[in-house]
């Protein structure tokens, strides 16, 4: 092989790299420069008491906690569903 | 005994309710895209213009959208993510390959919102300087950012893939003095072209299937697209475009076809794919 081709060889894997990586940090970067400012608990529990909106003492009116919790539950349940079919799937099945 | 049989059953009875769905959803959007063909505009609604005004409620520009849009994605992520594979395996020093193998899964798990939020701050303005026109919003951004989003995925692929490489094969490459380069072309690759294959129509299919960045970067343009700086709109984006604003319509109607065009394309893609690494495999 010839040794130019060699070289391109190694400067596309590092270029590739170089390029994947830039992307997951410019969005990861713009996210925080942008959002670690509003990041407090105002911003999630709004102008409740964190614990009593935790013990679902208090409404939630213009925090994050609602979407928050909405999410978690959507999550949790359809894990819970899929769960039971996914660890039985090579199980049982027959070969072909 | 008696236990194991049930027990058997009932794990049956879940792997085959998992297949069955699949059927079942292009069944359910067969049945209720029927009434498009009993009335004969079946060809119409797969290849006309989308034009409600005029009744027309064609899908083919989404159609192509949908293709332009994850195939332009699939172009610029597959060099990329090999390289990444090949940096990964062969010449990356060893605690930057490991960085890297982290990174990319950690990018699986970015939500694909979260990738057209940040590229219609980022990528969305650059795109309208270089092109000189328009509102930035075209094929090029949303197969960017997709390229971005499809791009992990099949780098864990294709890594593991080169990895799964029989050790004797390439300890043979290194005693008759190749070089890992060498190895990497001539033994390593060929030897995992199933894995990459298999990244290859996973990473098609997250590109088809995905409606956010498309909904938010492509444009949503309901004209063919004639360049890669044109809006588009893409077949998941049209679903849920129309599904947010209609419930009882012919326009409503044309969704079950949408559905369907989605579905076939994938499944045509996938098994055109498969098919040629199958057939390539058996000449071997």
């Amino acid at each position: 092989m010839n040794a130019a081709v060699e070289k391109a060889v190694i400067i596309w894997s590092w270029a590739s790299a170089t390029v994947l990586m830039g992307a997951a940090a410019a969005t990861v970067g713009f996210l925080l420069f942008k959002g670690v400012g509003t990041l407090d608990l105002k911003l999630i529990f709004g102008d409740a008491d964190p614990v009593a909106a935790l013990m679902m003492r208090q409404p939630v009116f213009d925090g994050l906690l609602p979407a928050i919790a909405g999410t978690f539950m959507l999550v949790v349940t359809s894990v819970a569903m899929a769960l039971p079919v996914v660890t039985c799937w090579p199980a049982s099945l027959p070969s072909w | 005994m008696r236990a194991e049989r049930l027990t058997r059953r009932v794990f049956a009875l879940a792997a085959f309710s998992s297949a069955a769905a699949t059927v079942m959803i292009f069944v359910f959007m067969a049945a209720l895209g029927l009434p498009l063909l009993a009335q004969g505009r079946f060809w119409q609604a797969l290849w006309g213009p989308w034009s409600p005004m005029h009744g027309n409620y064609g899908i083919r520009p989404m159609m192509l959208g949908s293709l332009y849009i994850s195939l332009l994605g699939l172009v610029i992520a597959v060099p990329v993510s090999l390289g990444c594979a090949a940096f990964i395996s062969v010449s990356a020093p060893k605690g930057a390959a490991r960085l890297l193998h982290g990174l990319v899964r950690f990018m699986t798990g970015i939500p694909t919102v979260i990738y057209g939020f940040v590229g219609i701050f980022l990528l969305v303005p650059l795109v309208r300087e270089i092109s000189g026109r328009g509102s930035g919003l075209c094929i090029l951004t949303a197969a960017l950012v997709l390229s971005i989003l499809i791009a992990p995925t099949m780098v864990l692929f294709f890594a593991d893939g080169l990895a799964r490489v029989p050790a004797a094969y390439c300890r043979a490459v290194s005693a008759l003095g190749g070089t890992p380069v060498q190895r990497l072309v001539y033994v390593m690759l060929p030897q995992a072209r199933h894995s990459i294959a298999a990244g290859i129509v996973l990473g098609f299919g997250r590109a088809m299937g995905d409606t956010m960045i498309a909904l938010m970067l492509a444009g949503n343009a309901v004209a063919a697209p004639e360049s890669v700086f044109d809006a588009a709109r893409t077949l998941t984006a049209h679903i849920a475009l129309i599904i947010a604003a209609d419930y009882d319509s012919l326009e409503f109607r044309t969704l079950f076809i949408s559905g369907m065009a989605l579905y076939l394309l994938t499944t045509l893609v996938v098994a055109v794919m498969r098919r040629s690494v199958a057939r390539e495999t058996e000449q071997r």
